[in-house]
């Protein structure tokens, strides 16, 4: 069980998103990310640069089919974070119920 | 775009704000695991396992290389669309999800391959190629509604 850590960069609806999609897969590409959430480019570009400069996530960049395409993958430290966030998140609602 | 960004977040969010944040998150991990795939999908699983299945009528060494090659490619096609498809890595199974499917196959393909075997009956391995085509039918149904692609 991961410590119950409330995260207040992972807390933000979209980055908490990214994270959980992030967490479920070894990596995710930006282009799928843009799909799913919905967002301009920019702004998905905002959110993934806080998430790497906390060292939550890791970019790599590849080319595939001819084209370059950006890699997004969780680091073990942002999937502590975020695995410790959704366990504050869980404990808040256990606390109220 | 205003509404794509948010601050930093301060304070701990009320009971109901931290149920929909972790019901948005857990969707979100949900619909990794749980991609939408196409009828196409569950017809070529159906149709891969109901020919293993009826290929066992076969004399003993080309059921077992039809057997081989058919199970070779039921896991290829999982991987392929499922566990590693484009735009992603490898995705974590759903092991919950699929045990419904397979306490069902071992129920509705096992009961007619024993009696197969038991009864050396190859004539019921038919039955068996029936079920396991229905009861991946059945799944991708289920599954098709359960992500809303129905």
């Amino acid at each position: 069980m991961p410590d119950a850590v409330f995260d207040e960069l992972i807390h933000a609806p979209q980055r908490l998103r990214i994270c959980a999609i992030a967490n479920a897969a070894s990596f995710v590409e930006f282009g799928e990310l843009q799909a799913r959430l919905g967002v301009s480019k920019s702004a998905l570009s905002k959110h993934i640069a806080q998430l790497v400069a906390s060292g939550y996530l890791d970019e790599e960049h590849v080319t595939r089919d001819g084209r370059a395409r950006l890699r997004l993958s969780l680091t073990p430290k942002g999937r502590k974070a975020y695995r410790g966030h959704t366990a504050a998140l869980r404990n808040i609602i256990a606390a109220e119920t | 775009m205003v509404s794509d960004m948010e601050t930093q977040f301060t304070g701990d969010p009320s009971s109901a704000a931290a149920r929909r944040m972790l019901d948005a998150a857990e969707a979100a991990e949900h619909a990794t695991i749980n991609p939408p795939l196409t009828w196409t999908y569950f017809v070529i699983q159906a149709v891969l396992l109901a020919v293993v299945c009826a290929a066992q009528m076969l004399p003993a060494a080309a059921a077992r290389g039809v057997a081989l090659v058919g199970i070779v490619a039921v896991v290829a096609v999982g991987i392929r669309w499922v566990f590693y498809r484009s735009g992603y890595g490898v995705v974590l199974p759903d092991g919950t999800g699929a045990y419904p499917y397979l306490i069902a196959m071992i129920i509705t393909v096992g009961i007619p391959a024993g009696l197969a075997l038991g009864f050396e009956q190859p004539w019921i391995w038919l039955v068996a190629a029936v079920c396991a085509a229905a009861t991946t039918l059945d799944m991708g149904r289920r599954y098709r509604k359960m992500t809303n692609r129905a």
